[in-house]
């Protein structure tokens, strides 16, 4: 029986201000949806300001305390800064206006980046999240260049220009598990990267999903050891999966029982839910709603994007009997579809998720316990077994 | 130890005595109790509603610690920053 989930209003979109990108990585979901040729390559200053309009409009329909806006692609840089200035300068307008605060962020491959860049991010306050695939041996494999050239020297060179700077900077990476996570971790450590993520690369039952069940054990050994005297070393993923253990919240939408309710706006305006499930093929995410037709919240009577809501939370018969249910929450939701069934199937990943939530459980139930002053302290593991009477 | 849901831990919480916690001996773990401590804290009073991300109680609104929607987006990574800041309700149409 799915749980209720309050919906709270929209306060965040993913905006695709570019349609096109300028590296070719291999495993990019976005172009395995052929439908994005047929977008704009750019976000037009009319749709730009329209969206402005809309998020004003539902900012203060809802007296919203803050919103959330995530510049994406494609690759988001190709938009230029001087529109990502502008659009900065107009939410500034719009929270004195409002009095509510922004929370603007950009995920790039960041090969653009320059100091007039890194002037914009620092000024703007705009959380940068650079992707990038650990060390260059491994990073090149997928990111290379439309000529098959190599972007890692200039990913390298652009983490080390903003750690310069104060902005506020993450990195994302697609699992190898080729290669043992503690090339990733070593790697990202040594460039002052201590809180990162590892994804697991995207598929879908119509694809042949590589085993990942031992990197994220291996990864979680590492994280664990890293952390036992302080906490030091950050992995989303991992303590997304810790956290859903223990009873609280993933800080990650790939795992963990919660509605997927993202709302994406293209470079045409048109609002589709989330962007990743382009991986289950042509047109998969398009619907008839515009920002020039709609409301933002309209968004909710979209079929599609209820649709989307609606098969993150009704998960599959076996989802549904399985002990990490809210933990794992059927993984993510783009990693479950097939063309016979939908979404309505388990993770494409589902025999790995099990088995690193098994592992990590294990680990756990050693080092969580319940402490009282005036007692020795007991294991959940020991006090879940033998209850006090 | 079996997935640990805030009903199992608030029973074994009370069998164990006002007075217990939750904890762990690795720091790392330990920090990610945090959360799972104010999660108790807030299941434990009748009066809170929790909104996803979102707590009111006591007449007050708080955004969750460690969740934000930029670094809930798996298409974007960024530092949590403490979020246990005290909100403006949301007004009319919610």
């Amino acid at each position: 029986m799915p749980r209720e989930f309050v919906q709270t209003p929209v306060d965040y979109l993913l905006v695709k201000v570019a349609a096109r990108c300028n590296i070719d990585c291999s495993y990019c979901y976005w172009f395995r949806d052929k439908s994005v040729y047929a977008k704009p390559k750019l976000m037009s200053v009319a749709v730009r300001d329209q969206l402005l309009k809309r998020v004003e409009e539902q900012i203060i329909r809802y007296s919203l305390p803050e919103f959330s806006i995530l510049l994406h692609g494609g690759e988001p840089m190709l938009w230029g800064v001087d529109n990502f200035v502008r659009l900065a300068e107009e939410c500034r307008l719009i929270s004195n206006r409002t009095g509510c605060s922004f929370q603007l962020s950009v995920t790039t491959n960041g090969v653009l980046i320059d100091e007039n860049w890194e002037d914009c991010f620092e000024r703007y306050g705009i959380h940068v999240t650079i992707s990038m695939d650990g060390p260059a041996y491994i990073h090149d494999i997928h990111r290379h260049t439309f000529q098959g050239g190599h972007t890692h020297a200039l990913v390298l060179r652009a983490l080390r220009r903003l750690q310069t700077r104060r902005i506020s900077l993450g990195v994302l990476a697609v699992c190898n598990p080729a290669h043992h996570p503690r090339e990733f971790v070593d790697f990202f450590v040594g460039v002052g990267v201590d809180h990162f993520d590892i994804m697991f690369p995207d598929a879908t039952f119509e694809d042949d999903p590589p085993h990942v069940a031992q990197f994220y054990c291996d990864l979680f050994d590492i994280w664990f050891d890293a952390n036992r005297e302080e906490r030091k070393l950050e992995i989303r993923s991992i303590e997304s999966i810790i956290a859903g253990l223990l009873g609280g919240r993933s800080k990650s939408e790939a795992v963990g029982y919660s509605p997927q309710e993202h709302c994406t706006i293209l470079t045409d305006g048109s609002m589709e839910p989330l962007d990743v499930l382009r991986i289950a093929g042509d047109g998969s995410t398009q619907t008839s709603f515009s920002i020039f037709h709609n409301a933002i919240e309209d968004i909710k009577g979209e079929p599609r994007w209820n649709a989307v809501r609606h098969a993150s939370l009704n998960l599959s018969d076996k989802c549904n009997k399985c002990q990490f249910f809210e933990a794992c929450g059927g993984g993510y939701l783009p990693h479950r579809f097939s063309k016979r069934n939908g979404f309505a199937n388990p993770s494409a990943y589902c025999d790995d998720l099990y088995t690193i939530m098994s592992y990590m459980q294990s680990a756990l139930g050693k080092h969580v316990y319940l402490d009282h002053p005036s007692r020795n302290r007991v294991s959940i593991g020991d006090a879940i077994a033998y209850p006090r009477a | 130890m079996p997935p640990l849901t805030l009903s199992i831990l608030t029973t074994l919480l009370q069998m164990h005595g006002a007075g217990t916690t939750i904890a762990s001996d690795n720091k790392g773990v330990d920090h990610l109790l945090g959360d799972v401590r104010e999660l108790l804290a807030d299941h434990a009073d009748p009066k809170a509603v929790v909104h996803e991300a979102r707590v009111r109680g006591h007449g007050k609104e708080y955004l969750k610690s460690g969740y934000d929607k930029i670094t809930y987006s798996r298409s974007s990574f960024s530092k949590a920053t403490p979020y246990d800041r005290i909100l403006p309700p949301y007004g009319k149409g919610t």
